[in-house]
């Protein structure tokens, strides 16, 4: 492989390499580094994934181009060091590719990660950088002597696959505890149906956690649909993965663990931060006091001393929402959001993408047209600018730079074929 | 309108009465291999009339000779005295004429068209193949222009396209009567071909009188029409621990005319047949690691059917051709596999299904002068179990290798389907003229639906039941023929319409509410088909139909899962054109010829789609445009009674004519061709047989099939360079040998499927069984 391209890491990595300034962000490590970007695109329930070898300028269709994943319901990627690694959503198998001088990807390994949690629909994420988290909650309705549901059991299986080599480790089941917060949301709904957006911080593994916006089944319609109160975050020891606990902060509501775009990111100094997500469409109650929020958690626990409350920095008259956001280091971060006056959140053009700066608690709507980005995934750091794909329903895509240093929006690569989804750049 | 109907039919039924005093004499005209002659002409004394489609007529006439003539275009007129000295049943056999031409000796030979008016239709006898182990879906696999797509072995869910247009655009009837409510255990794929003797599929234009608002086309099975008290028994064995038991029995007494017509089936497989290939994996349960390419028998793929039907009743009675009451029972259950591809092995999840269904059937030619009429009525009741809740995970060697978190190999459910459902169809013909008559059909059904899933606790829309979904399809046709400018015609308008009671859900500050809705809609539909008989040699056939496809209960109710309710469907809708000819050559009285072609063309636009518009959550909209051309063509030929080689073809080119998708952006594969759809299809079977082997009378035949499919797409042909899925091109190779004896009472059979073990596949990555073998003995106690 030959170096003429700057290096390519998944987001999460890049956060904990910028320790040094924006303006210098050639890193010194010694990984190998992909020649090529992949976009990832989606059409009819088939996953390509296409090569570019830059993202400043040029175009891309994925006409006649790209490699088609096994994706039994879906594919999801992760990109590290020169390597994809594909989980097949449907099947739970996780292939290991590299890209190859024709277009192509070849499969280098394979292992059946969905076996070890239990499911043939894991979800993933990369908690470190040489370690790929697999995970699937469980919920098990308790029901008394007459037959009625009176509580959810929600039972956690997890593994530690250490990449490159894809080994499998960490087997652990753990029945993720009630808060009474939680317990009291609702007569038995509001229980913990999902974890997600893993990272690893010191001796810690902090895991975000999805709700169940449960209807109440045991009255006749009409439903109720409990309100949810307060954040909630697993945590765990690491690497032993002993001692998990939730830690709960009122400074919000809603979910933790983020959508396809994480929710947590470990920053410079080895914090982390945490995005929530409360859009009305997944069935909260939105008012006045529901907002968007950066917390930040520090050994183990929420850090009630940082709130970053990013509706009110927008200074936006509407509603803001989100379901993940990127980091690229420095305090800065990019995140796709929801403005609920522009649509619904999963089928229209209600969203944009603002910068956002964790340690000045500033907030800025980019200018870019507004699109739907609720299921949007990945976007790479390359010479220090942000890239990421916005493809409006109805509109012309391309791929995005964005400096963090200033607050500009330039397009570079046009995406051409209008209906094909770009869920992420790697 | 059941009052109405009902009305009608006590109406005629009093009327029918009236008539009383005379003999009668009854029976067929057939032509030279038996098969009934539909509208031939008759005239008995002075008396004038025609025998029904099945070749079948009846009149009342005094003691004493009967002087009865018959006429038939390209056949011999028959001419004879018959002495009548009590009710008596006579068949009347013609024979073709044989024309001297200048190029070779043809003759007209249009019993078929006469009846069917110009329509694309192939028709299947099943006749010679009821010594096979053959199922119906593997006889459509080999005519022109039908696309059979199997789920795997005996039993597995199939769909089949008539021109690339399949699932529900195909309806399917027996004996005329929608089987929209027989359940699943009784359907093409579980029903025994001993018990069919006919097989007709009409290509896009469908007669009015199979009430359907089909899209696509129409498979109507003709069951048989036994003819004397008998008593046939079949049995099959083979591969994959398979047993097909039929027995099928007709008994009537002549004096009172009761009769009693009675069929029963029992389908076994264990379907255990091998899969490899790259899709078929385990993983070692220390390192996890994949390791492809095994190969392994499938362990839990069992299917099990049984159905049975009686009739009982009067046949050939002053006051009903035919008047049975019938009750059909039937059920299944199937165990599943393996998920959409074989990578998700299953060694639990199955799915049970029982009907009970009551029917009424009153047939009367000549009810009043010139009046058929033809009624079914009935009530199914259908529950149908999914039974999904194992954690244990399978590998494909059919151990268990771990536990899941949650229950549910493919969904967590105990879902459990109610379905009431009655049915009306009423048929009359009408006869203005010597070559012209009018048809009258509706069909009218009503279904109640309930389900429940004890383990499902966020329930939706779809458990708020009971939901209601009623339908009513009327058709109107006037058929007959211009003798003297050798067309026949057949011209035809539709009503479809359909009235459901959906609950819908809404949500609200917090709260969800549901409420009842209704959804209603109608459509208009009009054809035509006529055949010009340009000579001796042959026939242009032409049809066109503009038609529609309603939304079917699940797609409006939801399916109580992860289809939501949808109460502003819209019919599906279609403009289907066919242009064929029929062309046919006899040399001497030893070779026939007989070619078919068809082109076709269908406009369809507003098809019904599941779109996914939140995670998980699908619903069904109106959406996608499509376009199909192509053409079938078939050749047969037949030498004697010893050789008969038919060779079809069918090419299809399914274009998308979607421009923008569901959220207005434009689809980059508009006009390109529809994903997951063959494209080429073609078939070779040659037969010889032996006559008089070893006894006079007893015949040994010998048959070859060869069928080839072309490679396709799954997903979109342009989208896409490396690694895309592909259902590969297929050659599979079947051949059997049957031996019939005991003046053709006793038939015994032997075939060899897919011979060089191929891999076969109809859906991506999922295999059908490889080479099989298997012996069937049939006889008949008359």
């Amino acid at each position: 492989m030959n170096n003429k391209m700057k290096w390519l890491l998944m987001l999460v990595i890049a956060s904990s390499l910028f320790s040094c300034k924006s303006d210098d962000s050639e890193p010194e490590t010694t990984t190998e580094t992909p020649d090529v970007f992949s976009i990832l695109g989606t059409l009819d329930g088939a996953y390509y994934l296409a090569q570019t070898e830059n993202l400043t300028s040029g175009s891309l269709s994925f006409v006649n181009n790209g490699t088609q994943l096994d994706a039994d319901q879906a594919a999801r990627i992760i990109a590290v060091d020169g390597f994809i690694y594909s989980l097949n959503y449907g099947t739970g198998l996780l292939t290991k590719l590299q890209a190859q001088e024709d277009g192509s990807y070849a499969t280098i390994a394979e292992i059946n990660a969905g076996l070890a949690v239990g499911t043939n629909r894991p979800r993933f994420k990369l908690a470190n950088e040489n370690t790929i988290m697999v995970y699937n909650v469980a919920v098990t309705p308790m029901t008394d002597s007459t037959g009625e549901v009176i509580d959810q059991t929600c039972t956690l299986r997890l593994a530690s696959i250490a990449i490159p080599e894809l080994s499998v480790s960490n087997l652990t089941e753990f029945n993720i505890p009630q808060t009474s917060a939680a317990a009291e949301g609702a007569t038995i709904g509001y229980h913990p149906m999902r974890v997600d957006a893993p990272v690893i911080t010191g001796d810690k593994i902090y895991f975000g956690l999805m709700h169940m916006d449960m209807f109440d089944p045991s009255t006749p319609p009409p439903f109720r649909v409990p309100k949810q109160s307060g954040l909630e975050t697993l945590v765990f020891d690491y690497p032993s993965f002993s001692n998990g606990k939730i830690t709960t902060s009122t400074a919000s509501a809603g979910h933790t663990g983020g959508y396809r775009a994480p929710s947590m990111y470990v920053d410079e100094n080895g914090d982390v931060y945490q995005s929530n997500w409360y859009m009305s469409g997944s069935g909260f109650d939105l008012t006045d006091g529901d907002k968007t929020v950066i917390t930040r958690l520090r050994n183990g626990a929420y850090d009630n001393s940082y709130v970053f409350n990013v509706s009110e920095a927008l200074g936006l008259t509407t509603n803001v929402g989100t379901a993940g956001w990127f980091y690229v280091g420095n305090g800065i971060g990019y995140m796709p959001i929801q403005l609920e006056d522009d649509g619904n959140y999963y089928s229209e053009n209600s969203w944009s993408v603002a910068k956002v700066d964790i340690y000045n608690k500033t907030a800025t709507k980019l200018d870019v047209p507004m699109s739907s980005l609720f299921a949007y995934e990945n976007g790479v750091v390359s010479d220090g600018k942000f890239y990421m794909a916005i493809s409006p329903i109805d509109g012309d895509a391309f791929v995005y730079e964005f400096d963090p240093s200033t607050e500009t929006a330039v397009k570079t690569v046009t995406l051409e074929d209008e209906n094909v989804t770009v869920e992420g750049i790697y | 309108m059941f009052t109405r109907s009902a009305f009608l039919f006590l109406l005629c039924f009093a009327f029918s009465l009236s008539v009383v005093g005379q003999l009668r004499l009854s029976g067929r005209v057939v032509d030279e291999d038996h098969l009934g002659l539909p509208l031939v002409q008759m005239t008995i004394d002075s008396i004038s009339l025609r025998t029904n489609m099945e070749g079948a007529y009846s009149v009342d006439v005094a003691k004493g000779v009967h002087r009865i003539h018959i006429q038939f275009t390209g056949y011999q007129d028959v001419d004879t005295l018959v002495l009548v000295k009590k009710s008596v049943e006579q068949v009347f056999r013609m024979t073709p004429f044989v024309q001297e031409l200048e190029v070779a000796n043809i003759t007209y030979n249009l019993a078929k068209e006469k009846a069917e008016t110009g329509y694309a239709l192939t028709s299947i006898s099943t006749k010679e193949l009821q010594a096979q182990s053959l199922e119906i879906n593997e006889v459509l696999t080999r005519s022109s222009g039908l696309s059979v797509r199997s789920g795997g072995g005996l039993g597995s869910r199939s769909t089949i396209s008539i021109n690339g247009l399949g699932g529900r655009a195909v309806r399917f009837f027996l004996d005329g009567v929608p089987m929209d409510y027989f359940g699943s255990s009784f359907s093409i794929n579980t029903i025994p071909i001993s018990i069919i003797d006919r097989v007709d599929v009409y290509k896009g234009v469908i007669p009015a009188e199979l009430g359907s608002d089909a899209l696509g086309g129409a498979i109507n099975l003709s069951t048989k029409k036994l003819q004397k008290n008998q008593l046939e028994l079949s049995y099959s064995m083979g591969s994959f621990n398979t047993h097909r038991l039929n027995i099928y029995g007709h008994y009537r007494d002549s004096v009172s005319g009761f009769t009693a017509d009675a069929f029963a089936f029992y389908n076994y497989s264990a379907n255990n047949y091998e899969v490899w290939g790259d899709d078929i994996h385990v993983t070692n349960p220390e390192t996890f690691m994949i390791d492809r390419d095994v190969r392994v028998k499938r362990f839990h793929d069992a299917f099990r059917s049984a159905a049975a039907k009686i009739n009982l009743g009067y046949t050939d009675k002053k006051w009903a051709d035919q008047f049975y009451l019938g009750f059909l029972a039937s059920g299944m259950d199937k165990e599943i596999q393996h998920g959409s591809t074989m990578q998700t092995v299953y060694g639990e999840a199955k799915y049970q299904q029982q009907v009970f269904m009551p029917h009424l059937v009153y047939k009367k030619m000549n009810i009043v002068k010139n009046l058929d009429v033809n009624l079914f009525a009935s009530y199914s009741l259908l529950n149908r179990q999914r039974i999904d809740t194992s954690r244990n995970i399978y590998n494909w060697y059919g151990d268990i290798e771990g536990q899941r978190t949650l229950g549910g190999e493919q969904t967590r459910t105990l879902n459990e389907l109610d379905e009431k459902a009655s049915l009306l169809r009423l048929n009359a013909i009408y006869y203005l003229h010597k070559h012209h008559r009018l048809v009258f059909n509706n069909v009218m059904s009503l279904l109640k639906r309930d389900e429940n899933d004890p383990i499902l606790t966020n329930k939706n829309d779809g458990y708020w039941s009971p939901q209601y979904y009623n339908k009513n399809i009327l058709g109107v046709s006037l058929k007959g023929e211009f003798e003297k400018y050798k067309v026949d015609y057949s011209v035809f308008a539709k009503s479809f319409s359909y009235a459901a009671q959906v609950k819908t859900s809404y949500y609200d500050q917090g709260t969800m509410y549901f409420e009842p809705s209704s959804s209603e809609n109608n459509q208009f539909g009009t054809g035509m088909a006529l055949s010009y008989h340009f000579s001796a040699f042959g026939s242009l056939l032409f049809s066109v139909e503009k038609t529609a496809r309603l939304p079917e209960s699940d797609e409006i109710l939801g399916d109580g899962l992860s289809t939501v309710y949808s109460d502003s469907l819209r019919p599906e809708q279609s403009k289907n054109i066919n242009l064929g000819a029929v062309l046919r050559f006899r040399e001497k009285k030893d070779l026939k010829i007989t070619s078919t072609s068809n082109f076709f063309y269908r406009d369809v636009t507003d098809l019904i789609q599941a779109y996914q518009y939140d995670n998980n959550t699908f619903i069904n909209m109106n959406f996608e445009k499509v376009r199909m051309t192509g053409v079938d063509a078939s050749v047969k030929l037949k030498y004697k009674t010893k050789l008969e080689y038919m060779v079809s073809l069918s090419l299809l080119n399914p274009i998308l004519k979607t421009k923008t998708n569901q959220l207005g952006e434009a689809k980059i594969n508009y006009n390109t061709r529809m994903p997951n759809m063959p494209f080429v299809n073609h078939s070779q079977t040659l037969k010889y047989t032996l006559h008089d082997v070893f006894k006079k009378t007893n015949r040994l035949s010998f048959y070859w099939n060869l069928y080839y499919v072309g490679e396709f797409h799954r997903y979109s042909e342009i989208i896409g360079k490396y690694n895309k899925d592909k259902i590969p091109q297929q050659l599979i190779n079947s051949c059997g040998v049957s031996y019939l004896m005991l003046k053709q009472k006793l038939s015994i059979g032997f075939d060899a499927k897919n011979l060089f073990d191929e891999q076969a596949f109809d859906n991506y990555a999922v295999q059908k069984p490889g080479r099989s073998m298997f012996a069937k003995v049939t006889y008949i106690f008359n």
